[in-house]
């Protein structure tokens, strides 16, 4: 099914995932749901391949550009392509252009980045820009509320950051588990690791936990405009209070 | 020395003097050659080429010098083979595909009478120009060809974007792609550094015609080069137990440590010169398990797009003392390509030197080029050439003879076994892109 029938698209990140399924054949795409899933999604969004999703309340609210851009690295990616090369390409081509180029022979690493100098010259340099951690990426919509001055890091992406390490521990959990029914010989050995690295992963959670509610704590207190000893170093406190008043804008 | 040889493509690595000096004092010059045999060619088959021809439409270019360029154009077109693709890009403020890439039949066809429509028109944004005759190359790179933008231009970038050191971190991405760039400035008034900075970033050649008509051979090289390409994608990465080794020609390295050398024709050998602090190169050699101070690996791709890969290594040098390493014989290839690099250096200081208009600095460099050039008609002769600019105060001229002399004297393909005499009409008989010239942006003697 081409994947123009959903424009109109908005979902989760599994809704994401079961369309992409469904259109991949189209472009002669050979996804499986063992490769493509929300882990990848939110690979592909820490990694800039994909556009950070809009926010509804806590949750990711994906769209049609995020389907065109999975459909596109899938195929990139399947030819080879480095995906920070790939991230360069999904960040700086419009929906569109995407779109076109599914039915179209792969690109080159010289067409990505004529594209790339194309767009800086034309003013939008910052859709380009290397996607490097713990920095937002330029051109995106920054998301409403508290906002870190230090690594330009809004809550909501805490919160998701953290999500992302709680799911990932515990598919670790899980890959242990299967790996423990294989193994027949060494199973009280295994026993004892899976023993250590169970307490480690609960440990964490138990760390993690703690943050977010820390975090949130800190923001409540921020919110009400407690802390006026709050000051970045590079900011000051007028930065801060700059902030203040968008904090009520939270969708 | 230890030689890589494999599929007519050969390496070596040569040291100045087959020693290693045991007090430790002064440099070790290493000379790497990167050597395509003469081949006999099966018919005409050569590197299929796909070129985009840059051509600079400003204001400027009227009194000759752009229908100097169409000429150029048009005999480039007649001289490619039906397998190759050219596509022209003119440019002033605006930029325009003039001819969209077509195959050489095509662009036989329609060249004359599209070009004949173009006339001078206002600024020059430089940069753009180049970036649309690269997007018509790019989707080329795929398809095994050699892909180079020919970029002409008479002016100073000033309009779009104009940044020398952005436009040449696109370009060096660029070339490191697929597309590679060469330049051809005309005239006076175009920016000699930023033409051979450009030239360098994109793996190609710079290129200088000082008047309308001195255009006709940088065109006529450039092409002769192409149609004679056995190798390209030329690349080394050099190993040693010392980090002190140093490449002395700026050739472009990537994020990977590799550096890009220039394309090689049939019949002739790129080069570098590393050079190492002698104690450095002796504790190397102790370090190294084989006893090797310094082992480089070049790889290039033919003109079916196959890749190969040549090993070579510095082999154990003994250590000797200081009055023994003099009294050794030097390489004589090697001392004439090491000079060639300091002048090239000394040669860019007195480029900067002339832009300031400071003649007393000018000319103490020129002194020291002198002593560097004893023994050695060629850099004489064209000390002889920058002496009479200086004495002229011919600054504008003076800058960018010395540009391109620094840029051909580190980067240029050479014939094999290149010899040191020099005799211009000598040079005449060599292959256009071979010949050394005592001023670079003059067509003929002068």
């Amino acid at each position: 099914m081409p994947v123009s029938q959903h424009a109109g698209f908005s979902g989760s990140a599994a809704d994401l995932v079961e369309i992409a399924l469904t259109c991949g054949a189209a472009y002669k795409l050979n996804l499986d749901q063992d490769k493509t899933n929300e882990r990848l999604i939110r690979y592909y969004v820490a990694e800039g391949v994909l556009d950070r999703p809009e926010r509804v309340g806590r949750d990711a609210a994906y769209a049609y550009r995020h389907l065109v851009q999975l459909l596109a690295a899938r195929r990139m990616v399947d030819a080879g392509m480095a995906l920070a090369s790939v991230a360069r390409h999904n960040q700086a081509a419009t929906t569109k252009v995407l779109e076109e180029g599914l039915n179209k022979p792969l690109p080159t690493a010289a067409e990505i980045l004529v594209a790339q100098f194309m767009d800086a010259g034309s003013g939008k340099q910052a859709q380009v820009a290397p996607h490097t951690d713990a920095s937002r990426v330029p051109g995106r919509p920054s998301p409403p509320g508290f906002v870190s001055p230090r690594t330009s890091m809004a809550l909501p992406d805490v919160l998701d950051e953290v999500r992302q390490i709680r799911s990932e521990l515990l598919d670790r959990v899980s890959g242990l588990d299967s790996q423990l029914a294989r193994s027949g010989a060494d199973q009280a050995a295994a026993m004892h690791r899976l023993q250590h690295m169970l307490e480690d992963v609960i440990r964490r959670q138990a760390g993690i936990e703690q943050a977010i509610a820390a975090l949130g704590q800190r923001v409540d207190e921020v919110h009400r405009g407690q802390i006026d000893g709050l000051v970045d170093p590079d900011i000051g406190n007028q930065g801060i209070a700059k902030k203040r008043p968008q904090l009520g804008k939270t969708k | 020395m230890e030689n890589g040889n494999i599929a007519n493509l050969k390496v070596t690595l040569t040291p100045i003097k087959a020693a290693i000096r045991s007090d430790g004092k002064g440099d070790l010059d290493v000379l790497l050659r990167v050597i395509a045999p003469e081949q006999a060619t099966e018919g005409n088959q050569r590197m299929p080429l796909s070129l985009a021809v840059v051509i600079d439409r400003s204001g400027s270019m009227s009194g000759g010098k752009l229908e100097a360029a169409k000429a150029c154009a048009l005999d480039l077109v007649k001289r490619l083979q039906p397998e190759d693709e050219v596509s022209v890009v003119v440019y002033d403020d605006a930029v325009e595909v003039l001819l969209p890439l077509a195959a050489r039949n095509v662009a036989r066809d329609k060249l004359a009478a599209l070009l004949a429509a173009v006339s001078e028109g206002g600024s020059t944004d430089l940069h753009g120009g180049w970036l649309k005759g690269a997007q018509q190359l790019a989707p080329r790179t795929a398809a095994n060809r050699m892909c180079r933008v020919i970029l002409l231009s008479d002016g100073q970038a000033n309009h779009g974007e104009t940044a020398a050191d952005r436009i040449c971190e696109q370009v060096k991405l660029l070339a490191q792609s697929g597309v590679s760039t060469t330049t051809v400035g005309l005239g006076e008034g175009f920016n000699e550094s930023l033409m051979t900075a450009m030239a360098v970033a994109g793996q190609g050649s710079a290129l200088y015609g000082d008047r309308a008509e001195d255009l006709a051979e940088p065109f006529d090289a450039e092409i002769s080069l192409l149609s004679h390409l056995a190798w390209r994608d030329v690349r080394l990465v050099a190993g040693s137990a010392t980090s002190r080794w140093k490449l002395r020609s700026d050739y472009a390295k990537n994020a990977e440590g590799a550096w890009s050398l220039p394309a090689i024709a049939n019949a002739t050998e790129a080069w570098a010169v590393f050079s190492v602090p002698m104690e450095s190169a002796a504790r190397a050699q102790t370090r190294s398990r084989q006893g090797m101070a310094l082992h480089v690996t070049v790889t290039a791709r033919d003109k079916d797009g196959r890749q190969t890969e040549v090993k070579a290594s510095l082999p154990p040098l003994p250590l000797v003392s200081a009055d023994a390493w003099s009294a050794m014989p030097a390489d004589e290839l090697v001392c004439r390509r090491v000079a060639e690099v300091r002048v090239a250096n000394l040669q860019n200081r007195a480029r900067e030197a002339v832009g300031r208009q400071d003649w007393d600095e000018a000319e103490r460099l020129l002194k020291k080029i002198e002593v560097l050039a004893t023994d050695q008609p060629w850099l004489q002769e064209t000390l002889a050439q920058m002496r009479r600019l200086a004495s002229q105060r011919d600054h504008v001229r003076m800058s960018k003879e010395l540009a391109y002399a620094s840029f051909s004297m580190t980067r240029r393909l050479t014939e094999i076994d290149e010899g040191g005499a020099y005799q211009s009409d000598m040079e005449s008989t060599k292959r256009v892109y071979l010949r050394r010239k005592d001023l670079q942006g003059r067509g003929g003697p002068v």
